[in-house]
Parts: C-alpha cells; structure tokens; sequence
C-alpha cells in the first residue's frame, strides 16, 4: 500500500508566489497587472522591460488570433468550401471553408500558450517580490548581467533545460494533447467528417466497449489476442535464450565463442529483410511448401496454411518471431549467467544437488530476480511490436470480413490499419488511449509489486 | 459480377491564384486533340467518343475490346466514399477461392458474406 508522506521541498524560498500577492507592497501587486513593473522600480530595469515585451507579445497575440482560436474550439469550424460561379470569367470560383482540424490545433496551441503564460506570470511577482525584498533589506539586487552570469552557475538548470524544455512542449506535449482531442470528435472517412467534424464526447469508447458492435467485438478480441502474442513471445525468447545460454555457458562446452557467434548471427541480418524473406518462404506456393511437395511429404496440389489458417498463422508469428528475437536474449542472459557467485554451485555440489535441483533453486531465482524489469520492458515492447506482425502476416487471414482487424491483427498494426487504410483517425485515437492505458496499468502494477522493487535492488 | 469502368480525371486546384487559365489548361489537357496526341505517342486509349471516326483509333483492336468492356460488362464505378470498403472483401474472395476455402457448396453463402462486408464500414 501507498503510504503518503508530507513532502519536505528541499529548495525551499521564502519568495514564492502566495507571499508575493499577500505581503508584496505596491510596486509588487502592481506587478500582478503590469509584469516587469515591480522589478523596474528596484534597480532591475532590463529584466523589468523583458517582462513587460513579453506580457504585451502575449495580449497582441491574443486580441488579434488567439481569442478567435479558443472560441472557435467549442464548434471546431462549421463553414464548408462554397463554390460560386463568376460569370464574367467563366469559371467557378472556390470559397475556403473552415478545417476542423487546424481549428483544433490552433485552440490546443493557444490553450496551452495560455498556460504558459501563467507560469511566465508567477515567475514575474517573484522575481519582483525578490527585488523589493532585497531593495528594502539594502542587500545586493542582481543586475542584468550578474543574473546571465548566474545562469552559468547557481541557476545552470535553467539554461540546460530550457531548450529541452521547449522541444518537448512543442514536438511531445502539443502533439499528445491534440490527438487524444481527436478521439472525443467523429473526425474520419464516415459521412465524409474529414474536412469538417464536431465533438461527439465518449461515443467513441462507447461503440469501442461495446461487444455487440463490429469495432467492440473486433477490439475485445484483437485485444486477447495482443495479450496473447506479448506473453508468449517474450517468454518464449526468454526461455529459449535462457537455455542456449545455459548450455554454451557450461564448463565443458568447447568452443564457446564460436557457439555463440552462430546463434547471435540472425541478428546481423536486418530484422525487416529476415522478415519479408520468411513471410515469402512460407506463402501458399513459397520455398517451404514446394519443399515439401517435392519431398512428397504433402500432396501436389496442397500446401501448408501458414499464414491463410488462423491458429496456424498465430503459430507461425511466435515461432518465427523466437528466430528473430533469440540473439538479444542470449546475450543479455549470459551476462547475467556468468555474474552468479561460483560459489554457490560449488556449495550445491558438495551438497549433492543435481542439475535440475541446481538450476530450479539457483539460476532460475536468481535470473528473474535480475531480469524482471528487462521482462517487463519486453512484454510492454511486444504488445506494441508493430514489425513482426505487419511484415511478417499483415494482421491476415481476415476470415470475419466485416471488421476491420485481422486475425493476427495486434492493437498497434489495427491502429496502423484504422488510420493509414481506412482514414478512421477518432477511432485510432481511441485505440491508442487504451493501449496507452493498458501498457501503463499493467507495467506500473507488476513493477511495483515484483521483488527487485519491494527490495530497492533495482 | 461485372467489372467498375473508370477513367482519368483531370482538375483544378481550388485556390489557384490564375483559376481562369487553370481550368483552359484543364481543358486543353482532356481535349480531343490532346488524346489523338496521347494515343499517338504512348498508346493511351482514348476515351473522346468523337475520336472514332479516325479510322487508326476504330481499327486498333485494343480500342474496340475496351469500348466493348466498358460499354457491355461494367457498370460505372460509383464516386462515394464507401467504396473504400468494397477492396477488402474482394480480395478476401479472391484469396478464399485460390485456397479452395470457397467451394461450390458453400459459394452462395461466402458472397452473400462478401456483400454483407462490403456494405459494413467496420464500426
């Protein structure tokens, strides 16, 4: 169970912004109107003037766009192209309508410019309480270039982390928000939404949970199957390298280098071409089936449903994906194989332990002990792993021809299918929600509750 | 089944700044005279019905087994949306007849599967 402490902040200031608004004098609640003006009137005139450039950069830029950007956001656009016919030159002439999506985007770039600003605003009456303190205690107040010089010192983390900062505002945080709007509207193909569309608010994951609609049933078992395919393919990898390792590992292994180079080999090749190959070889009249046509092990006409049977299909992923994935974990797992103390295999010898009794209650205890985040990282890799199962089957064989899933379909090659094929962007949204949603749950869960957590080992 | 006949377009982007001399350069483009010239040098069937009274055009093979396609074993294919949903299903009948999972028992069912699909949008 969570146990909340009272949080101690170790940066403490006695200039923060409550201080500001309720102790502050005059020079310092005119600076809540007016930013800049309290650090202007105690001897910090360039700061004092930035603050201002940037209050009055903000309120231009409201009153001329940003006003008209959040008041369109709660109709998102409603004027269509309109097309009128010029009579004098004969041509029809096109109108522009309004498009719902950059309406969206202007009204999420303004909404969080918005918040922004509010930040920048506290930063002002503090920076303006400070000074006035400062003022009136007749200590030192920073000039304009004592406080650029501070920032390669004391205040470092400020101009590192800025820029990085800002990227991540404009390029992850802004992206983010604006799609998850885009699964609260009806924007997609459907009755022709995709140049205008309105806010339908939690239809979407309405229809999505709901069993007896096409996308519901579709969701809920491309959803069994995702969890399906995480589970068996990481442990599969796992428990195969595991075993690799383990032989090559042994004392009397000859060779082992050269063992191991030819098991890492299949990761040289690039995992894209090894899966386009495989997905040609086993085609319905691809090299392995005229194999075994020709070896007389399958009738002349006939060929093994790879990829056209669903269970088989499902098989075929798995087995091909152990060939692709078994190099990473065989390394991994004998780094950790050879930091096991010697030790303790000599004690089980003296003991009398054989190898199973040694491998169940030394090895394998302390090989998840090590690995449980590296699982958890995996199962959460698999269940968005996009590669294998586009490249390798296409989500096929689509037996129930009304949905829009396969039957290998994970919820990340669905999404990929939703938004790219059939231009259903709101329900793509969703989708990636829910998985979001799910991967966050379920890693958060296991992590806390496994051992190497609850024992601050890791 | 029949066929879906098509044919190439030829537009005007809506807010071109010369529309005037936008859309004569459209119609230059799709004219008869543009099409003699298309046949001519890259043997794209024309699809102005003026141009065959040129005795080249009405004396290529070609151009009569196509008229003959579009005119008696197509139907036009028609310009809604929804036919994004019909190729899928299309396909899936094609690769089900390949791999022998559509037979002649079970033939009547599949297509009336196959049309229930193409008239679904999925949600």
């Amino acid at each position: 169970m969570l146990k909340l402490k009272k949080r101690v902040n170790p940066f403490s200031t006695p200039y923060t912004c409550m201080r500001a608004m309720k102790e502050g004098g005059i020079e310092t609640k005119l600076s809540m109107v007016l930013m800049g003006f309290g650090n202007f009137m105690h001897r910090q005139k360039i700061k004092g003037l930035l603050y201002l450039a940037v209050e009055v950069a903000y309120i231009v830029f409201m009153a001329v766009n940003g006003v008209g950007f959040i008041r369109m956001l709660g109709s998102l656009g409603s004027v269509p192209q309109k097309e009128v016919w010029d009579e004098a030159a004969q041509v029809y002439l096109y109108t522009k309508g309004d498009q719902s999506v950059l309406v969206l985007l202007y009204g999420v770039a303004t909404v969080l410019l918005t918040l922004l600003m509010i930040w920048a605003w506290r930063g002002a009456l503090k920076s303006a309480f400070k000074a006035e303190r400062l003022d009136k205690a007749g200590c030192h107040v920073n000039s304009f270039v004592e406080d650029l010089k501070s920032l390669l010192h004391e205040n470092l983390h400020r101009l590192l982390m800025t820029p990085s900062m800002v990227f991540i505002f404009a390029l992850t945080i802004l992206p983010l928000i604006f799609m998850i709007c885009m699964a609260f509207t009806n924007y997609s193909k459907l009755d022709n939404h995709l140049m205008l569309f309105d806010w339908v608010g939690f239809e979407n994951f309405k229809t999505v949970f709901d069993a007896n609609s096409i996308l519901g049933s579709t969701f809920w078992s491309v959803l069994g199957w995702t969890l399906v395919w995480a589970f068996f393919a990481t442990f599969s990898n796992y428990i195969f390298g595991m075993i690799l390792s383990l032989v090559i590992n042994r004392k009397d292994t000859k060779g082992k280098g050269f063992w191991r180079f030819c098991f890492v080999l299949s990761c040289a090749v690039p995992m894209f071409v090894s899966l386009l190959i495989m997905r040609t070889m086993l085609q319905p009249n691809g090299a392995v089936n005229v194999l075994l046509r020709n070896l007389g092990w399958i009738a002349q006409d006939a060929s093994l449903p790879f990829f056209t049977d669903p269970t088989w299909a499902r098989v075929t992923v798995i087995v091909v994906n152990i060939w692709v994935g078994v190099p990473y974990t065989l390394l991994q797992l004998t780094g950790v194989l050879q930091n096991i103390p010697a030790e303790l295999y000599e004690a089980a010898k003296v003991d009398g332990a054989n190898v199973f009794q040694t491998f169940f209650k030394i090895t394998l205890p302390y090989m998840l002990y090590v690995t449980t985040p590296y699982l958890i990282v995996t199962f959460t890799g698999n269940v968005n792993n996009f590669n294998v199962i586009y490249l390798l089957s296409g989500g096929d064989p689509v037996t129930d021809l009304a949905s829009t899933a396969g039957k290998t379909d994970l919820l990340v090659t669905w999404l990929y299918k939703l938004t790219v094929d059939k231009q259903y962007y709101n329900v793509g949204a969703v989708i990636g929600i829910l998985t979001f949603v799910i991967l966050a749950v379920g890693s958060l869960v296991t992590f806390r509750n496994s051992k190497s957590y609850k024992e601050g080992g890791i | 089944m029949m066929a879906y006949a098509g044919s190439k377009a030829i537009g005007v982007n809506p807010y071109s700044k010369n529309m005037v001399a936008a859309v004569e350069l459209a119609v230059y483009l799709g004219s008869a005279e543009a099409q003699m010239r298309h046949y001519e040098l890259r043997n794209v069937i024309p699809c102005n019905t003026d141009l065959l009274t040129d005795e080249a055009v009405a004396s290529d093979p070609l151009v009569s087994a196509q008229n003959n396609t579009f005119n008696y074993t197509s139907i036009l294919q028609p310009f809604v949306a929804k036919m994004n949903n019909c190729w899928v299903p299309v396909e899936n009948m094609g690769k089900g007849i390949r791999n022998g999972s559509v037979t002649h028992e079970n033939a009547g069912e599949q297509t009336e599967a196959m049309n229930q699909a193409m008239n679904s949008d999925g949600i």
